[in-house]
Parts: structure tokens; sequence; C-alpha cells
């Protein structure tokens, strides 16, 4: 792995954190870790605990590197720890295994302007209520509402504010947000017994260890649980007050409560680094944007892919004792693989027979690892360590000189056959990649969605795996309709193996309009390891199709799909076009 | 050690599931049963209720032993649960784990077609025939071992993955924790208090 | 970076679209009517080694 280490422009083993540097400074920026409550300068400690404990200067707000503009923090720096000239560092490591613990993103809901947010200055979100009530706050935990400086007596706070809301694309639960509001109460009630506080809520979930006595006490301290999300918000002008609109639907009645502040607790949402974590790890997302596990219940911190492990909010919303829990598996799991010392791969690897290799490269341009090795003149050569079976040589190779270890030919066409043996018109035949599609159906299976039983899957490790020629007998075997499936383009277990996939259905539709075969009844569809749903509905809309074939068509398709002898030729033909 | 009989006579044995009700709730497995037993090279065909169960796994063991079977194909739930746990057994009966074969009756069948007996026993005796047509042309395969480098990286530098690198380095592996911050805490540090105890974040 | 306009059909619903494509673009593709991803592409020729379609016909 390579890892970019950031320029600090401050030594690490020099600076002792005196901070005169940040004393002479002269630019004021936004404090990110006060949530811009505050300010910092350009030369700064992230907060009083950080570690390592060391002042960094952020050149982009930073005067310039010419001393000439500024330099005071040099000037001042008695242990000569600032260095403009440092440079990001460039680290390889090598390593067996990978804990990915991206953590969230908190939900911004400025979008959500029913709320106010950013229009009225004492509506702040549940993030920046942290940095107020807090005794290393920018007010040092005087609790103080922003407009004018004066404490809050009236206190509200709205629930679900990004979370299980499906109309802005965010129907799953935060899961932390209601104990973070319960606590919030108490911190308010116990710091300031006059205050008043009210929770507008859906449902309050106190589901986990000792959470019901807290929302127990939180009731006692006076705080008002009311049920029902606030449909609009109003600011007095004059006096900075906030009156917010509800039905409270345990009456069904319409209230207006007059507030000093209000706080929305905001949900949270897989960090924007997800999808760079994902490619570079080939990784998976569930349909809430979460990374995907091996098992939701059996195999929780492991990813699909082997080595890789996850740990606290990447995999969904979970709490601090979660995150520790699940870390510390994270851990164990990946312990467990270093102190063996050595991982088995599993024998799906490509092997090519020199013998009938026509030493055309194909296989070494499609291969998504630059897992085989050619040369003009030479048989192409595997090298199985970097080898991870994806089979899109083997789909690829004309002169079957490629075996597909545990996934070969012969016992791919063998299930075709045997499949489509009986009674082939009444079925929809399927070729399923291992990693997303049949995984989808799988899912589906786990979620009890009914589909039509006429479809009947081959499992290959990827779409790419399905040759041409495998299609084509399934045709020749009657099948009504075929249907490839693959993992989403970004999911591809195999880097983008897939693309392979695509551009074999492109020849495919080509063959079989050729043919006077209708080319519809071959489908492509990309369903990923969480979308049982849609597995099921592709079922469906396949066995739609089915009862469109007739007898007649699917007579037609397996005569005009008969090999031909001059398929050797047209392969050789392919294989001389230059990339 | 695992032997390999020689290829000279294929023999399958089939092993239909119930799992519980899970499967026999919607296929009929004694059909399917009969079914495998008229599949080309099939010596034997055995139903079983909780096949992965140890009773289910030693009749597999037994069956191998007593039919001479050189390949076997479980009929029960999807490969990515179950293909480790028969590849162990048929390993253990002395098979070589790539001579095992399954067919997914449950998640791909009797769980998503229940109220279609007909249509789901159907289909469960075509993946039972597809998983011997393929089970007949299964090889013997060796797998191949790589060292794995004693070292683990940990992206992020919040509660969890402090807690891992943590773990991690108190079992004495060596560990890197990539932060892309100024410094590790995460959103965490940003906290004041946080519940259940009350206790502060840093 | 080179952009032509390319025709897809949808072998799903027979849904036609044409859309401006990048060289050497790779995106998934569905079906901006029915989101199926059996998106046949009519004209021209993607960025590889492959055989340019014999035929440009859009019909049935």
């Amino acid at each position: 792995m390579k890892i970019r280490k950031k320029a600090r422009y401050v030594d690490l083993s020099l600076c002792n954190a005196c901070g005169e540097c940040a004393n002479v400074c002269p630019v004021t920026k936004p404090d990110e870790y006060q949530m811009g409550l505050s300010s910092r300068r350009a030369i700064y400690i992230p907060f009083p605990q950080a570690v390592p404990c060391s002042y960094i200067l952020n050149m982009d707000d930073c005067l310039g590197n010419n001393p000439i503009a500024c330099g005071k923090c040099i000037e001042v720096c008695e242990k000569k720890a600032i260095n403009y000239d440092d440079r990001d560092e460039i680290v390889t490591r090598e390593v067996g295994s990978i804990i990915v613990a991206i953590g969230l993103d908190v939900y911004d809901p400025t979008e959500m302007d029913e709320y106010g947010y950013t229009r009225f200055d004492n509506v702040i979100t549940s993030m920046e209520f942290e940095r107020l009530i807090c005794a290393g706050g920018p007010t040092a935990g005087h609790f103080v509402r922003p407009s004018d400086h004066q404490r809050p007596k009236r206190i509200g706070f709205i629930q679900c504010v990004g979370s299980r809301n499906p109309k802005i694309g965010r129907p799953y639960c935060s899961n932390i947000c209601c104990m973070n509001t319960i606590k919030d109460t108490l911190l308010l009630a116990d710091h300031y017994p006059d205050v008043e506080n009210v929770v507008f809520y859906q449902d309050i979930r106190a589901f986990g260890k000792s959470f019901e006595d807290m929302f127990q006490r939180s009731k006692e301290a006076g705080t008002r649980y009311i049920r029902g999300l606030p449909g609009d918000v109003e600011e007095d002008p004059e006096t900075g007050n906030l009156t917010v609109t509800v039905e409270n639907t345990t009456g069904g009645q319409l209230e207006r409560h007059e507030l000093d502040m209000l706080v929305l607790s905001v949900g949270v949402q897989p960090p924007k680094d997800l999808a760079k974590i994902s490619g570079l790890l080939t990784l998976s997302k569930t349909s809430d944007g979460f990374f995907m596990e091996s098992h939701p219940k059996l195999k929780p911190v492991d990813a699909p892919t082997r080595g890789v492990h996850f740990a606290g909010f990447c995999e969904a919303p979970k709490d601090i004792k979660d995150s520790v829990c699940q870390a510390g598996a994270a851990a164990s799991r990946a312990g467990a693989l270093l102190n063996a010392g050595q991982i088995q791969i599993e024998a799906i690897t490509s092997r090519i027979d020199i013998e009938a290799c026509m030493k055309c490269g194909l296989c070494a341009k499609v291969c998504p690892y630059g897992a085989i090795v050619w040369e003009k003149g030479q048989p192409a050569v595997v090298i199985e360590a970097a080898c991870a079976g994806c089979g899109a040589c083997g789909a690829t190779c004309q002169f079957g000189a490629i075996t597909m270890r545990h996934f070969t030919d012969d016992q791919l066409l063998a299930q075709v056959r045997a499949v489509l043996a009986d009674d082939p018109q009444d079925k929809v035949f399927v070729f399923a990649c291992n990693w997303c599609s049949y995984a989808g159906g799988d899912m589906a299976g786990i979620s009890r969605i009914r589909y039509p039983s006429t479809n009947r899957v081959v499992r290959t490790m990827c779409s790419a795996r399905v040759s041409e020629e495998m299609v084509l007998e399934a045709f020749r075997c009657g099948a009504p309709v075929v249907l490839v499936s693959g993992c989403h383009y970004a999911d591809c277990h195999y880097i983008n193996a897939n693309r392979q996939t695509v551009k074999r259905m492109q020849r495919l539709w080509n063959t079989l309009e050729k043919a006077g075969v209708r080319p519809e009844r071959l489908q492509l569809e990309w369903i990923s390891a969480a979308e049982g749903q849609k597995f099921a509905k592709v079922m469906e809309q396949m066995e739609q199709l089915r009862k469109t074939v007739t007898a007649k068509e699917i007579e037609h398709a397996k005569q005009a799909l008969k090999p031909k002898p001059k398929k050797a030729a047209r392969a050789r033909e392919e294989a001389a076009v230059p990339s | 050690m695992i032997v390999n009989p020689t290829d000279d006579e294929i023999r399958v044995g089939v092993f239909i599931c119930d799992c519980g009700l899970n499967i026999a709730g919607a296929v009929d497995c004694a059909a399917v049963t009969d079914y495998a037993e008229t599949l080309p090279d099939v010596v034997c065909a055995v139903r079983n209720k909780y096949t992965c169960a140890d009773p289910g796994q030693n009749k597999i063991k037994d069956a191998i032993q007593q039919h001479r079977l050189n390949r076997v194909v479980v009929a029960s739930c999807t490969p990515r649960q179950h293909e480790p746990t028969f590849r162990q057994c048929v390993r253990e009966a002395g098979l070589n784990p790539y001579l095992m074969e399954m067919a997914n009756l449950r998640e791909h069948c009797s769980w998503v077609h229940p109220g279609d007996w007909d249509g789901a026993t159907r289909k469960a005796k075509d993946l039972v025939a597809s998983a011997v047509a393929r089970a007949r042309f299964l090889q013997p395969q060796e797998e191949l071992t790589v060292p794995v480098t004693r070292a683990a990286m940990v992206i992020g530098g919040g509660v969890a993955g402090i807690e891992a690198a943590i773990e991690l380095g108190d079992a004495g592996h060596k560990v890197v924790l990539v932060e892309k911050q100024p410094s590790i805490g995460g959103i965490m540090a940003q906290l004041d208090k946080t519940y259940p105890t009350m206790d502060c974040s840093i | 970076m080179a952009t032509t306009t390319e025709t897809f059909r949808c072998m799903m619903c027979g849904h036609e679209y044409t859309e401006p494509v990048e060289k050497g673009e790779d995106k998934e593709r569905s079906c901006p009517k029915c989101r199926s991803n059996s998106i046949r592409h009519l004209k021209g020729r993607p960025p590889s080694n492959e055989p340019r379609p014999s035929r440009s016909e859009t019909k049935e």
C-alpha cells in the first residue's frame, strides 16, 4: 500500500507545542474542530489533546511560503521546527491485512429549508451543540445561543433530521441521534435546572443497555417529548426567538411552541471517501451506501475481499460501544490471518495449455490483474499468485487453450445442457456472478421475496467468465431467454472484468441478429449482492419476456445457431486485429 | 491424507437436505431424491433433515466409504454459506474438497417459491441435475499457499480505527494507522459527553 | 477529449436514444426509460479492438 504522508511544515520531533507561532500568525480561519464557531490561525494545533501533539501549518491558509510575505512564525519558533519547504512524502508499506475504519460524515441539514438552518442564527445542529456545551469549546462550556450570546431557556430538539426520510433519499435510521438528544437534555438539565427542553420525535429508539433508564431520567428531569416532526420554523427577527409548528400526533392537534433555540438532531451518512476506498479494495456497498459485509449475521466484520475487515460506522450506523466491539472483532479476525502467516488461494485460477495456445495475446489484454504475461510470438503464461480467477481470459480464448480450474468450459456447458434437457421452453436461463448477482439471488431468498420459479441459475465467479459459446449453447438447447448478470460497474469484484461482459454482449446481440434470432432474447442486468428486490424484479421481467417467445422462434434459433466451421477462421481474424 | 480415487469410473453421491422445513416445506424432497437416483453416474441419493449438522455430515462420510464415491453433490443451501463446511466434510472422508458441488435449493428455490410446490420441485430437480452434470467433470485441485505479510494497516483514526490498532498492537502485530486529518480522534473527539455513561469523549 | 454522439437501444423496452460518449469512458449504462441494463450500442464502436458492427440499421 502506498500512503501519501502529508506535509505538516512543522517538525514533529522538534515542536513542543508552546504555541508562540500561533500567537504571531496574522491569519484567521474558521476552526473546523469547533464547527466554525470560533477561529484558528494558519498555524495551529487541531485541539489541545491532539495526537500527535504538535502544531501544523495549513499551507492553503498561510500567506505564502515566501518568508518575505510573512514568516513571523519562523522567527518566533525557538526550536526551529517550522519548515516551509516540507513536502508530501509517499510511504510504501507492505501489509497482510487491512482494517477499514473510515467512519462517517455528518448530514448537512441546509437542504431541509423548512427548519431554517443557516437562515436563522439560533437553529444549530447537534454537532454544534456538542461544541457549545463543551468546557473545551468556544464558550468554555457556557451554553449560549449564537444570536445574542444569551443563555437560552427554552430549547427544542428535532429528531430524524436527515434520517428515516425516504423523500430526501435517506431511508435508514442513523442509530445514535435519539440517545444523543436524550444525553443532551440531561446535560442541560444538569447544568441549568431552570431549562425547558422539548423534543420533537417520530419514535424514540432507546434499545441499548441502560438506554431506557436514561430516557426515563430525561423525562423525570422535565424534558417534554412531543410525538411529531415540525412542519415549519419561523423566526422573530426582533428577539431571534423561534416558533415551531408541529402536529402532535398523540392527540392529533396542531401546536405552536415558542423557543429560544432549536437543535437539529442530524443524521449521519457514509463518508465521501467511501467510494475511493471501495474502488481500491474492491468492496461493495449496501443500498444505503455503507460498506457491505460478507454475511450480515455470520461474518459481520469481514469484507468480501479476503484480509479486509470493517470496524465502526463505515459498515453501518452504530454508537461508540458498538464501534469498539466491532473494532475488537475486526482486530481479532485480522490477527488470526496474520498469526497463520499464510493463506490458501482457492484453486480456481487460470491455466494455459502451451500446446494449444495460438500466441495471440488476447487473454493478456483482458486480464484485469496483469496476471498473464505474453510476448509476441510466445505462448501466454499465467502468474498464479496474481490470478484471482475471474475467467475473463478463459471466455476470451477462442482456441480452448485456457482452463479455468473448477469453472471449466466442460463443467459449465454440462450444466447448460443438463438444465435445458427437458422442457427448455419453460425456463429462463440465467448466468450469475458469484459475488453480486448470485448473492443478490441469495438476498432475495433470505428476504423471502417471491418470484416465478421458471429461472435456472448457473454460477460463475464473474460474468466475464460467460463465453459466447455458453450463451449460444443455451439457445441451441432451446432456451427461450438467456440472462447474463453481474456486478454493477463500481462493484466488480475483479476490478473491471465485467467490461468484457459488455463487449461480449454487444457481439452476441450482433450474432443473434445476423442469425435471425430476436436479440432481445438475450438480456443483461447488473444486480448487486444487496439487491434482492432487483433480482426478484428482473426474474419477473424475464418470465414476462419468456412468455413472448414462440416455439417456432426457439426452433429457429436451435438451427440457426448451429456451430459453423468458419468459427475458427473468424476467431483468428479477431485475434489479428491490433488494439 | 487426501486420496483421489481414480477417475475410471465416476461415482456420484447426492445428498438432499430438508433443512427442517426450510426446503422440505416448499419442495418435494422425496421426489427430488428419487429423481437424483436416475441421473447419470449417481450411485446413491440420500435425504437428510439437516445435512450440515454432524449426523448429516456423517452420512456423507459413510456414503463416501460405503459406495466408494468420488464425487459428492450436496443439495441444500447457497454455496456462499456452507461450501467451506462440506468441502471440509469430504476432505475428512479422504476426498479432494474440489470434488464436492452444491445445489442451492434454499435461497434460490424453496425460500422464494413457497406455495408453488410443483414449480419449486421441478426447479429443484433441475438444480440437482445441473450440479450432478457439473460434478461429473470436477477434478481434484490443489490450493496454492502464499505467505501473508505479518503487518496490518488500519485506515481511519477514529474510535474504531484506534481501538482496532491498539488491539492488533497488543496482540504483537505491527500496525500502520492511516489518518487523513492532522490528529487522530475522528468525530468522537468533537463530542462533549458520550452516552450512556456521560463521560468525556477524549 | 473526443466526444461522439452514439445511439443506444434498450433490449428490454425497445427505447432508443442518443448520448454523447467520451472516448475511453467507462460507465455503467441503464435505459433512461425502464432502467434495464440491456443496452445495445448501435453505431460507432467502443474504444477497443473489437470488430465494427457490420450493420448500422436500427429497425426491429
